[in-house]
């Protein structure tokens, strides 16, 4: 089938089989390998992408899903080598260890900020509860959400 | 893990829809939000060589609110009634379910439709849509037909939908101020391990508890006692049906914890109430 | 100190915030094709064959091997008892255990292929846990195997510390608490599953893997393909999380193996479902008599520690022989015997898991002296720090000196706490201290560090970054000590054939030992740069780098110019300063071998309430206090800790691998949970103790694993605190907690 979308900012012309899911394309077609699968069953937000704004696991969507719509990747965040605000909260707040949930962890922040401009730390700790980060306790991910934010 | 090989299809129409699900027969699944099917065919469970998609089909993605009840398309996603006005002032309850149902992702992709034609045990919705008395509007090739969810799940992973037949909305009778709602769960691993939801009315009194056997289960000595005002005996009685159909390894606890979040559902029931004003205040508390 | 000490910015954050950062699951070669394994789903049996005609005529395969494929190489690996071959031989020993693997030219068509390989297995009965094991003397999970006691032919290795006389002091003393304790089987859950691409070609195998220990992976590669070390490259890209389950060979072999009968590239990435049937924590029981004088003085301790080894070895030797050690604990007790058996059975094969057998023992050794000092009507707090050995007393028999004071350490944790102050209604409060020799014995690590003319520098170094941060510490190590900038550090990953000789990354060695060895590589760089400044300038006192220049007092000039002019060669030709450093060689006797190089100290203290309806333990409060010696980078050691504690709140709470006649049933991450935002502490706090009293680089010691060691014992002494219920068996479920403080046994229904 055919699919358009526009991909990280840019307007993306796809071929792919019906069967197809996002996660696949964008790792192996692609080549935006920032999307992780862990899991590979919608409960560790590891392959968390954006697609039109809203957290969406691309572990269990078909590419079909895209479809006249805008998907953002965690390559699709920085603006060259700006970093967006989530991840320099990230940065500034050494909230990653391993990595390997970084990305849907990020893209799960940026989600959050989006649904709950004005969340609280029950909002933040509930809404992050779906994404599971295995080395850093998630102490300093939720101090980066927060200062995502009250900015 | 990759997805089996399917055609999708994506018709516009109702009419459409079910043409596609009367030629391809078994071979055809309906697909929504996905968050369930396209799992369970990654795991291998399913092979449907056709997905039909009911996503862009205008009238199943209505969700209406009147006076006395919610009518809720089949492609409505648990994020749009967390998210909606409307319901969140007809029936909050259903609304605080919505917003703990898995994770983000599985609510903004995932329909509460889906979620009752997939019959998983654990399903929140089905236990209070249960104790609600709410409808499910089916179209198959006979015609449209309602079903209360009670007799729409028959077990783990069965519905009573005929071969060629779609859920089409989801009827949800709107509790008047005089009627007490409370639901509650409690989760120990990914899905809630235990559910629990009351509603006490003019008419009567339901007490469902879902996730401890294949479907929701009505425990109508409860629903008696509560008609009594008495809740510690509609406790008990929870807990004894649980233990009555529960043979697995630790039953005494799963009784006992039924019997707990029903006392809680129900102090929640009545609290809501007692904050809103005109509506029903209980005799007698737990 | 301008560089070390202080929270810089990871090094390797932009790569991992942006989503650049690769991984052994993001690697890609030219040429490449993709494996998948066909697995046992019988748990014991004989194999007697495989049938591969169907997967081969299947699209896409390019081949499909089993063991009969491969009669010249000797296949098994495992530290200390090599058992396991990379693909069954004659006998599969647990569900999931690798039969049989198809090479495909995509992954997809290795997956469906595989699916069509027909293993003929023979089932024999399943021995499904240690208990069975112990039981069976006629079933034999390796019968070729002859083991130390033939009345126990199911032991894998048994080991067994004694000092003293245990029988005697606990026959003579006043009370003898004497329990047991079981410990879960636990699942790493590395987020990112295990990945390996494997090349062969005319330099030899060349071998990408997300690895703690690449340097073992060569020589395990080395010997089964008999192939020589120079030939074999192993490079650890960034690694999406180990904790212990990334260690020694793991998949590299099998897909080694592929790639050869294949004749091209092979990237094998396995899926959680199959991590989770590679390898886990030891399930443990601990069963721990201890003998209290008249005084309240420990005059003996007698424990014996089950650990559940599953079908192979791995590393299950060394945790028996380290967790019968441990379980000593670090009070002073004159008389002393442990032992510690490994034990084969039919389930996923256990090894390292961060602790290190040490989580077990200290879960035992915690919660009975807690006991015991209830029994007395003491303050736990005080009864500990009374019976405390002190700084420089030996851990056990001649080890090294005790380098903390564990007295004072648990005493700032439990103030953190309020430990004293009066405890909320509904609430309790418990504490805990885990030891644990650190640095895993003696090993030798090697780093070199090149300071090019323009004022760059690279670290060599073979610490794989798991997360941990080696590669941002190792960088600040080479700047403070080179007196340059971190930003003018670049730190390599691992790659054995570039970077020099480690050991592995595990048992909180990086910093004390790599690190130590770029310490002295760095100061071997810096010595060569002064040297040059004396012969130019005649002076180098102070001289520090800053970006390409050097600055010596008042004079600043191009490292460029120094070059030359100390080389006497023009710009183009004179090359870098470089050195190697090393560090590692053994000291000491000691009871296991070479001297404790530092001892990694975690306090627990928590505050807990009980939910009596449910059994629901809720954490209201919770401090961990690290002893680090000297925190290179702060946010890093605190972000260690963190992590490692809440790993601790997993097995503690949450975590338990359930096995049903051997088989794992609840081996998904929709049954099985590990910890999530929802489930930490109301209120948690991480204190780092730092004396500077380690043996690394600046006074600092290794850490990571301390966190973790006594967060089950303080949880369990806290709700024994609230509750007035003592259990003894992990996790702390709802269930388990509710079934315990009921008043009377619940009645059967």
């Amino acid at each position: 089938m055919h699919v358009d979308l526009v991909l990280n900012g840019e307007l993306t012309a796809i071929e792919c089989a019906d069967n197809e899911l996002i996660l696949d394309v964008v790792r192996e077609r692609l080549g935006l390998t920032g999307t992780k699968r862990s899991c590979d069953m919608e409960v560790c937000g590891s392959c968390t992408v954006l697609l039109d704004g809203l957290a969406a696991s691309a572990c269990t969507t078909l590419v079909a899903e895209a479809d006249g719509k805008e998907l953002v990747t965690i390559e699709g965040l920085s603006d060259g080598d700006e970093l967006n605000p989530v991840q320099q909260a990230f940065v500034d707040h050494a909230a990653v260890q391993c990595g390997f949930c970084t990305p849907g962890m990020i893209m799960s922040v940026q989600a959050l900020a989006m649904d709950h401009p004005d969340a609280d730390d029950e909002t933040i700790s509930e809404y992050l509860s779906g994404t599971i980060c295995r080395c850093t306790g998630y102490v300093k991910i939720l101090e980066a959400a927060r200062q995502v934010i009250s900015e | 893990m990759r997805l089996p090989p399917f055609t999708l299809h994506r018709p516009r129409e109702l009419g459409e829809l079910l043409e596609l699900l009367a030629r391809y027969g078994d071979d055809a699944a309906v697909y929504m939000g996905g968050t369930e099917l396209l799992l369970i065919m990654k795991l291998g469970f399913a092979e449907p060589g056709h997905l039909v998609d009911a996503k862009s089909i205008p009238e199943l993605g209505e969700l209406h609110v009147s006076a006395d009840r919610l009518a809720i398309g089949a492609g409505v996603t648990h994020r749009r009634i967390e998210r909606h006005h409307d319901v969140q002032r007809a029936l909050p309850v259903l609304v605080d379910l919505e917003r703990r149902i898995a994770n983000v992702r599985v609510r903004n992709a995932g329909t509460l439709g889906g979620n009752l034609c997939f019959a998983e045990p654990h399903s929140d919705p089905a236990t209070l849509l249960t104790a609600l008395d709410a409808e499910v509007e089916l179209a198959g090739p006979a015609g449209r037909r309602r079903l209360a969810v009670a007799d729409f799940i028959l077990g783990a992973l069965s519905t009573a939908l005929d071969p060629g037949e779609v859920l089409t909305h989801v009827h949800v009778p709107v509790p008047g101020p005089d009627t007490l709602v409370g639901y509650e769960r409690i989760v120990f691993t990914e899905r809630p391990a235990a559910t629990v939801a009351v509603v006490r009315g003019p008419a009567g009194a339901r007490v469902v508890v879902g996730a401890l056997g294949p479907r929701p289960m009505r425990v109508p000595h409860a629903e008696m006692r509560l008609v009594e005002d008495d809740i510690d005996a509609a406790v008990e009685a929870t807990s004894s049906a649980v233990a009555d159909t529960d043979t697995e390894p630790g039953a005494d606890y799963r009784a006992h914890l039924a019997g707990v979040l029903l006392r809680r559902a129900w102090s929640a029931a009545t609290a809501n109430a007692l904050s809103v004003p005109g509506a029903a205040a209980p005799t007698k508390q737990g | 100190m301008r560089v070390a000490g202080r929270s810089e910015v990871r090094l390797d954050i932009v790569d991992k915030v942006t989503g650049a950062a690769r991984y052994a699951s993001d690697a890609v070669v030219p040429g490449m094709a993709h494996a998948a394994l066909v697995r046992s789903t019988v748990g014991h049996g004989v194999l007697r064959g495989v049938d591969t005609a169907v997967a081969l005529a299947a699209p896409g395969v390019h081949c499909v091997v089993t063991m009969a494929d491969f009669p010249d190489v000797d296949p098994f690996y495992g530290e200390w008892v090599r058992d396991q071959p990379f693909l069954a031989r004659d006998r599969v020993r647990f569900i999931g255990e690798p039969v049989a693997g198809v090479v495909a030219d995509t992954e997809e068509h290795a997956h469906a292929a595989a699916a069509l390989v027909v293993p003929d297995i023979e089932p024999l009965p399943v021995l499904g846990s240690a208990v069975e094991s112990l039981a069976a003397a006629d079933l034999v999970i390796h019968p070729d195997r002859a083991s130390e006691d033939p009345e126990l032919p199911n032991v894998c290795y048994r080991s067994s510390f004694e000092y003293g006389d245990v029988d005697a002091a606990l026959a003579e003393a006043t009370y003898v608490h004497d329990a047991t304790y079981t410990f879960p089987a636990v699942y790493h859950y590395a987020m990112e599953p295990h990945a390996v691409l494997a090349t062969w070609s005319s330099d030899g195998l060349d071998v990408i893997s997300g690895t703690q220990q690449p340097f073992k992976v060569r020589a395990d590669l080395a010997r089964i393909f008999n192939v020589p070390l120079g030939q074999v490259r192993v490079r650890a890209p960034y690694v999406g999380g180990a904790y212990g389950s990334k260690g020694q060979s793991k998949y590299e072999p099998v897909t080694a193996a592929m790639a050869r009968a294949a004749g091209r590239p092979v990237r094998l990435v396995i899926s959680i479902g199959d991590a989770f049937h590679t390898v886990s924590r030891h399930h443990a029981t601990i069963r721990m008599r201890t003998g209290i004088g008249p005084d309240g003085g420990i005059v003996g301790r007698d424990t014996v520690i089950t650990y559940d080894t599953g079908a192979y070895a791995d590393k299950g030797p060394r945790v028996a022989r380290k967790g019968a050690y441990r379980a000593a604990g670090p009070y002073r007790i004159p008389n002393i015997r442990s032992v510690g058996l490994s034990v084969y059975s039919n389930r996923v094969p256990a090894g390292a898991f961060r602790g290190f057998s040490t989580p077990q023992v200290v879960w035992a050794g915690e919660s009975a002296i807690d006991e015991i000092a209830r029994h007395l009507g003491v303050d736990p707090l005080g009864y500990r720090r009374q019976h405390l050995k002190r700084r420089g007393e030996p851990f056990l028999g001649d080890d090294s000196p005790l380098d903390a004071d564990l007295a004072e350490g648990l005493g700032v944790t439990a103030e953190a706490l309020g430990w004293g102050s009066s405890v909320p209604t509904g609430r309790g409060r418990g504490l805990a201290v885990g030891v644990k020799d650190g640095g895993g014995g003696a090993a030798r690590s090697e780093a070199e560090v090149r300071l090019h003319p323009d004022g760059s520098v690279e670290v060599l170094a073979a610490t794989s970054e798991l997360g941990q941060g080696a590669k941002t510490v190792m960088g600040q190590i080479a700047a403070e000590v080179l007196g340059c900038q971190l930003a003018d550090v670049q730190v390599r990953l691992s790659d054995t054939a570039v970077t020099p000789f480690d050991r592995g990354t595990n048992a909180s060695r990086s910093t004390i030992g790599v690190g130590a060895a770029v310490e002295r590589a760095a100061e071997g760089v810096r010595r060569q740069v002064c040297q040059a400044a004396e012969e130019v300038l005649g002076i180098s006192e102070g001289l520090i780098l800053d970006g390409s220049d050097i600055v010596v007092g008042e004079h600043r000039q191009p490292l460029m110019e120094l070059v030359c002019a100390s080389r006497k060669l023009p710009p183009e030709e004179i090359g870098a300063y470089s050195a190697t450093g090393f560090s590692g060689n053994p000291t000491g006797s000691g009871p296991l071998g070479a001297a404790a190089a530092f001892y990694e100290v975690g306090y627990s203290a928590a505050e807990v309430e009980v939910d009596p309806e449910t059994g629901q333990v809720r954490i209201s409060r919770f401090v961990s206090a690290a002893d680090v010696g000297f925190a290179i980078n702060p946010a890093a050691c605190e972000g260690q800790d963190e992590g490692a504690t809440v790993m601790g709140i997993g097995h503690t709470l949450l975590e338990e691998l359930e096995f049903v006649d051997g088989e794992l049933v609840n081996g998904t991450l929709v049954d099985y949970r590990v910890p999530r935002t929802t489930d930490l502490p109301d209120d948690f706090r991480s204190i780092l103790i730092q004396n500077r009293d380690g043996p690394g680089p600046f006074g600092s010691k290794g850490a990571g694993e301390g966190g973790l060691l006594a967060v089950a014992p303080a949880i369990a002494n806290a709700i024994a605190d609230a509750t007035g219920v003592r259990i003894r068996e992990l996790p702390l479920t709802p269930e388990r907690v509710w079934r315990a403080i009921q008043p009377v046994e619940p009645q059967e229904s």
